[in-house]
């Protein structure tokens, strides 16, 4: 029995409609301000702790677009797939195009990180045309080539890129700072600004977080029913005088499987919750096993044990000069 | 028309209800200690998360404990996510203790074990496996064109379920009991103009098998 009623072919345009729309459709992850991060449970340490939240880590986002593919054999630039950090699925080129990896590293001066990653491919060619950002000292020269040469295919393709994948981190990562953060440490103060002059009293260390990387994979390039999301979170301590006591790379994780009728967007929300969540843990027991920090508390706990011990020693120095002072009075017979 | 269109729409839900794929479920146990739960202690149920591309699906640790807080001996349950906030960072799958030693060094923290005796808990329950899609066989192909649309084939494909629980006793940082679950099902898709599934619900039958097994374990 076909469906031959006008309702029937209402249904059937959208079907297809719908199906092209899922084709070309933007995954779009907004992980939410309102986040709830639970208070962790750890010692504190001790020390008065500066927290400032840079503007581009509050508006981060990770945006991945997908180029339209010049026609045949006007592939501006070939390069082997998989040269940058976008791994492909062992499959043939063709869909190894459609199948990058999302890979990102940050733009610190606009907190934004652009990934261009090559579309889906009609030639074998094409599909090497895999794209991915990499900022790292060997192959920065090289990402920067091929970004430009997906630029140069973009602009002969006439076909601005599309919009792939989003990843809206800001509001989030922003409130895990605020939230779990401030409770690791004995005193913690959020600041507005690294003016020194601004600081509050009794500030010893303030911590700038920033975000470096954001990978993620969906079964369709790893053939596993997870959804896996990876973090490289970067935190710098300071001392009240802008010295650097700490520089330290936390990678985060989170993952979820996909199940049936399991949209990629609510999958991908869900493992970057947990790759957030993965941070703070990391953040909160981690921190106090970093040598600098210990270092640092080492050497605070040393200085006060000196500025304790000249200040008996100067206690001690006025005592005398007191009693020399007093013993100069007897001699003087007052 | 439109009462034939009813009558069709009736025998379609009516298979999807009634139909189901096949599943066969096996539990072992294994006990190593008695257990008892009194009534004003209370349980947590948790997945195991901790190896990369591997997941426990959330489904099934919650429909065990759903299982566990209703019906007959139900018990107080902790869901994962409440025993995880609570005892956050310590429960998260990079800290989350995989032996019981580490257990004993997590809870010989002051707060966790003063925060364990506010939440009055007593068993973890940890569940650690998944269910993945093994052979499948057949096709369906569907058209669409102006004139309508529609499908045509077979499909059948199989599940394979393995998961194992640890239930520790937190009181007294002792394992109590080990079951293993194997659940096999095989799910089958005939379209005759419309697709109809009659899915296997392994899953559900692994988490009920469980369910009712750590009941008997714990008499109320």
């Amino acid at each position: 029995m076909w469906i031959s009623q006008p309702a029937g072919k209402v249904l059937a345009v959208l079907i297809v409609l719908g199906v092209l729309q899922a084709c070309a459709s933007t995954t779009k992850v907004e992980v939410e301000a309102d986040q709830e991060f639970p208070r962790p449970l750890v010692e504190q340490l001790p020390v008065h702790m500066g927290i400032y939240i840079p503007q581009e880590f509050a508006r981060f986002a990770f945006e991945e677009y997908e180029l339209r593919q010049p026609k045949k054999g006007k592939a501006a630039k070939k390069k082997p797939a998989g040269k940058g950090k976008g791994k492909q699925a062992p499959k043939d080129e063709a869909q190894e195009a459609t199948e990058t990896e999302g890979t990102a590293e940050v733009d610190s001066a606009t907190g934004s990180a652009d990934v261009a990653s090559s579309g889906q491919s009609d030639s074998a060619e094409a599909g090497e045309v895999a794209t991915s950002s990499e900022t790292k000292s060997e192959t920065e020269t090289e990402t920067e080539t091929e970004i430009e040469s997906a630029s140069v295919s973009a602009s002969q393709n006439a076909d601005p890129p599309r919009l792939k994948m989003r990843v809206d981190l800001g509001a989030a990562q922003s409130r895990l700072v605020r939230t779990v953060f401030p409770p690791v440490f004995q005193q913690a103060s959020l600041l507005d600004g690294l003016d020194a002059a601004s600081f509050p009293e009794g500030l010893e260390l303030y911590l700038v977080p920033a975000i470096k990387d954001l990978q993620y994979t969906t079964p369709k390039s790893t053939r596993l029913q997870v959804y896996e999301i990876w973090l490289q979170y970067n935190f710098k301590i300071y001392d009240r005088n802008a010295d650097l006591v700490l520089d330290w790379d936390v990678p985060s994780y989170g993952k979820t499987p996909g199940a049936f009728m399991k949209s990629a967007e609510a999958a991908l929300h869900a493992a970057t919750q947990m790759a957030l969540r993965d941070c703070g843990a990391a953040f909160s027991t981690g921190l106090r096993h970093q040598p600098a920090l210990q270092r640092w508390l080492q050497g605070r706990e040393a200085r006060r044990s000196k500025t304790e011990l000249n200040i008996d020693a100067g206690s001690g120095a006025t005592g005398s000069v007191v009693g020399t002072v007093s013993a100069n009075n007897k001699e003087n017979g007052e | 028309m439109s009462r034939i269109n009813t009558g069709y729409l009736a025998i379609v839900v009516v298979n999807l209800l009634v139909l189901s794929g096949c599943t066969t479920t096996t539990i072992d146990e294994y006990r190593r200690d008695s257990v008892d739960l009194s009534t004003d202690k209370a349980i947590a149920v948790l997945g195991r998360r901790h190896t990369s591309g591997m997941v426990t699906e959330p489904f099934i640790v919650d429909c065990i404990g759903n299982r566990l807080n209703r019906g007959k001996n139900k018990m107080q349950v902790y869901t994962e996510r409440e025993f995880q906030d609570r005892l956050y960072p310590w429960f998260e799958p990079r800290t989350a203790p995989l032996q019981l030693p580490r257990l004993k060094q997590v809870l010989a923290r002051p707060m966790i074990r003063d925060e364990i005796q506010k939440m009055g808990l007593q068993y973890i329950v940890w569940v650690d496996g998944k269910t993945v899609r093994g052979a499948s066989a057949g096709g369906i192909s569907c058209s669409v064109g102006v004139g309508g649309a529609g499908c045509l084939g077979f499909g059948t494909w199989e599940d394979d379920g393995e998961y194992e629980v640890s239930i520790w006793d937190i009181s007294d940082d002792r394992p109590v009991a080990e079951l293993s679950a194997s659940a096999e099902g095989v799910s089958y898709m005939p379209a005759v103009v419309v697709p109809i599934p009659l899915i296997a619900r392994v899953k559900s039958s692994v988490c009920d098998g469980l369910a009712d097994q750590i009941k008997q374990m714990f008499p109320g």
